[in-house]
C-alpha cells in the first residue's frame, strides 16, 4: 500500500447506511475498497488487528475513519477515547460522522480529539455530496505513515 | 380620729392583701428576712406561712442564691426598684412554676420596707411556649413544604429533560431507517427508471416523497421540542436584522413561489429571543408563500406600535385564506386543514405559538376563505437607551 491509496475505513451500525456509503462512494468515483466495521468493538479489533483483522494486506490501517457515534456494544465516544490513548495511533484521521446535531456530541467528540464532526445527511444527494467531497480532499491531502 | 382613719386605711391594705390574686411579701430590708406572706403565695408556692417568716428571699427559691440575693437588694437600694419579668420557681413539692417578680423599696413612717408582688404567669407562659411551638412547627412545615416543591420541581425539570430526550432519540433513531429509504427509492429512480415501468416508476416516487415528508415531520418535531425547552433569555433585539434573516431562511420557497416580498420599515426593537423570533417569522413567511391561490403570491411584511408599549409584526399574505371557524385549531400541534393540496407537518403554526408564548407574546390571525391571511404577532418594545 502506498500513500497514494487512501483506506478508508467506515463505523456504522446501521447495515443500509454502510450499503449506501459504498454506493455512493463508488459512484463518485473512490477506487479503493471501503473497510467496515459494524460497531465500536469492531472498529477497535480491527485498528488493533485483533483475530481476524490481523493480515495487514486484506485489513490495512486506515487513513482515515468515518465514525458513526450512535452504536452497539462500544460507541464512538469510547472508540475515540480509546485511540486517544493509543501512540501508535496519534496520526489517525478520526471523522465523526453521526445523525446527531446535538452541540454536546459535537463538542464532546472534539474534546476526545475528533479531526472534524459531519452531520450523516439525510438524503441521497447529501450522501454524494459528502463522498465526493471527501474524495477530493483525500486526493489533495498528503499523509505521514501512522507509525 | 387619726388612728381610726390609720387603722381603717390599715384594714383596707389588709383586705387587700389577703385576697390579692397576686403573691406578695413584705420583707425587712435591713435583715432581708421575710415578715409578711399572703395566703395566695402560701397556697401557691405550698409553704406554711411560717415557713415563710424570718426566712430569707432565696432560702425559699425566690433568689438563686445568696449572691444572687445580695445583688438583688443592692439594686433595690439603690434604684429602689427590681423587677424579674420571667422567673422559673419551684414549688414546696417540686412543680415548676414561672412567676413575674416585682420589687418595691417604700418608706413606711421612719423605717423602709419592701414589698414584693410575685405574679403566676405560668399559663402564660405555657400559652407563649405553645404559641412558640406552634410557630417552630408552622416554620418547619414552612421549610418541608418549600423543599417538597423544590423536590418536585427538580423532579420536573428532569422529567423535562428526559423528555427532550426522548423526542430527540425518537427524531433521531426514527431519521436512520427513512434515511435508507429514501437513499434506496432514489438510487431506483436515478439507476433503474429504464428497467420499471411507468407503474414501478410511481411506487418508487410514492416511497421517496413519503419519506421526504417524513424527514420534514421529524425535524419540524425536534424544532417544536427544542422551542418548547430551550432556556429564553428576553434581551433587546433589533428587528430588521432578524426579519432579513428569516426571509434568507426562507429563499429557496420563497424562489421556488416566485413570491413578491414587501418589507415596510421602520422596524423598532423588541425583547425576544431572536432565533426563536426568527424560527417563527420564518415558519410564517414560509406558509404565506406556501398556501396560495394565485400565482405569484405576494407577501408583506410591517411592523406597527402599539398602546402598553406593544410591538405588532404582520405578516401579510394573499393566500388562500383560512375560515374564522379554524383561525384557533390552526396553532395546535398535528391540525392540518388541507390533505393533499398543500403539503404541511401541521407543526409550523405550532412552532409559532410556542415561541411566541415562551418569549411572554401572542400571535393571532385575520383571515377569511380566498381573501389572503394577516398573521401577527406582538411583542413588549425594548426600552429605549443602548441595547
Amino acid at each position: 500500500m502506498t500513500m497514494a491509496d487512501p483506506v478508508v475505513l467506515i463505523v456504522d451500525d446501521s447495515e443500509y447506511d454502510a450499503l449506501l456509503m459504498r454506493t455512493v462512494f463508488e459512484r463518485a468515483g473512490f477506487t479503493q475498497p471501503l473497510r467496515f466495521a459494524r460497531d465500536g468493538e469492531e472498529a477497535i479489533a480491527y485498528l488493533r488487528g485483533d483475530g481476524a483483522y490481523r493480515d495487514r494486506r486484506q485489513f490495512p490501517l486506515p487513513t482515515v475513519v468515518l465514525l458513526d457515534l450512535n452504536m452497539p456494544r462500544k460507541n464512538g465516544f469510547e472508540v475515540l477515547a480509546w485511540i486517544q490513548q493509543q501512540p501508535v495511533l496519534k496520526r489517525l484521521r478520526v471523522y465523526v460522522l453521526s445523525a446527531s446535531g446535538r452541540p454536546e456530541d459535537i463538542q464532546r467528540s472534539y474534546d476526545l480529539g475528533a479531526g472534524s464532526y459531519l452531520v450523516k445527511p439525510g438524503n441521497l444527494d447529501g450522501l454524494m455530496h459528502l463522498a465526493k467531497t471527501l474524495i477530493a480532499w483525500l486526493e489533495l491531502s498528503k499523509f505521514a505513515p501512522l507509525s | 380620729m387619726i388612728t381610726t382613719e390609720l387603722s381603717a386605711s390599715e384594714l383596707r391594705y389588709r383586705r387587700l392583701f389577703e385576697a390579692a390574686r397576686d403573691g406578695i411579701l413584705i420583707v425587712d430590708p435591713e435583715t432581708r428576712k421575710i415578715v409578711d406572706v399572703n395566703p395566695f403565695l402560701v397556697k401557691f408556692l405550698g409553704y406554711t406561712e411560717e415557713e415563710f417568716l424570718g426566712k430569707e428571699l432565696f432560702e425559699i427559691g425566690l433568689l438563686k442564691d445568696e449572691a444572687a440575693n445580695q445583688a438583688a437588694f443592692r439594686e433595690l437600694q439603690e434604684t429602689g426598684y427590681i423587677r424579674y419579668e420571667d422567673l422559673p420557681l419551684q414549688t414546696k413539692d417540686g412543680r415548676s412554676v414561672a412567676v413575674e417578680f416585682v420589687s418595691n423599696l417604700y418608706q413606711e413612717g421612719h423605717r423602709q420596707i419592701i414589698q414584693c408582688n410575685v405574679r403566676d404567669i405560668t399559663a402564660r407562659k405555657k400559652a407563649e411556649d405553645a404559641l412558640h411551638d406552634a410557630d417552630l412547627r408552622l416554620a418547619q412545615h414552612a421549610l418541608e413544604l418549600e423543599h417538597a416543591v423544590s423536590r418536585r420541581t427538580a423532579e420536573l425539570r428532569l422529567s423535562n429533560a428526559q423528555l427532550e430526550t426522548f423526542v430527540y432519540s425518537i427524531a433521531h433513531d426514527l431519521r436512520a431507517p427513512l434515511r435508507s429509504m429514501q437513499g434506496f427509492s432514489q438510487l431506483l429512480i436515478q439507476g433503474y427508471a429504464v428497467k420499471l415501468d411507468q407503474q414501478g416508476r410511481d411506487y418508487a416516487n410514492y416511497i421517496n416523497t413519503a419519506a421526504q415528508m417524513m424527514d420534514h415531520l421529524l425535524a419540524d418535531l425536534l424544532a417544536f421540542s427544542h422551542i418548547s425547552q430551550q432556556k429564553m433569555e428576553l434581551v433587546p433585539v433589533a428587528l430588521g436584522p432578524v426579519v432579513r434573516g428569516a426571509l434568507s431562511g426562507c429563499e429557496t420557497e420563497i424562489a421556488e413561489s416566485e413570491a413578491r416580498v414587501k418589507v415596510v420599515p421602520p422596524w423598532p426593537a423588541v425583547l425576544a429571543h431572536a432565533a426563536t423570533l426568527r424560527q417563527v417569522l420564518v415558519n410564517l413567511i414560509g406558509n404565506a408563500v406556501k398556501f396560495v391561490a394565485a400565482r405569484p403570491p405576494q407577501v408583506r411584511l410591517w411592523s406597527e406600535e402599539r398602546p402598553g408599549g406593544i410591538v405588532r409584526i404582520w405578516v401579510e399574505d394573499n393566500g388562500i385564506g383560512i375560515s374564522p371557524e379554524y383561525h384557533e385549531r390552526i396553532f395546535h400541534v398535528f391540525e392540518r386543514l388541507h390533505t393533499t393540496a398543500y403539503v404541511g407537518t401541521g407543526i409550523g403554526l405550532a412552532i409559532v405559538q410556542k415561541g411566541m408564548e415562551r418569549m411572554g407574546g401572542c400571535v393571532g390571525v385575520e383571515s377569511a376563505p380566498g381573501a389572503g391571511s394577516r398573521f401577527w404577532i406582538e411583542l413588549a418594545k425594548a426600552p429605549a437607551g443602548p441595547p
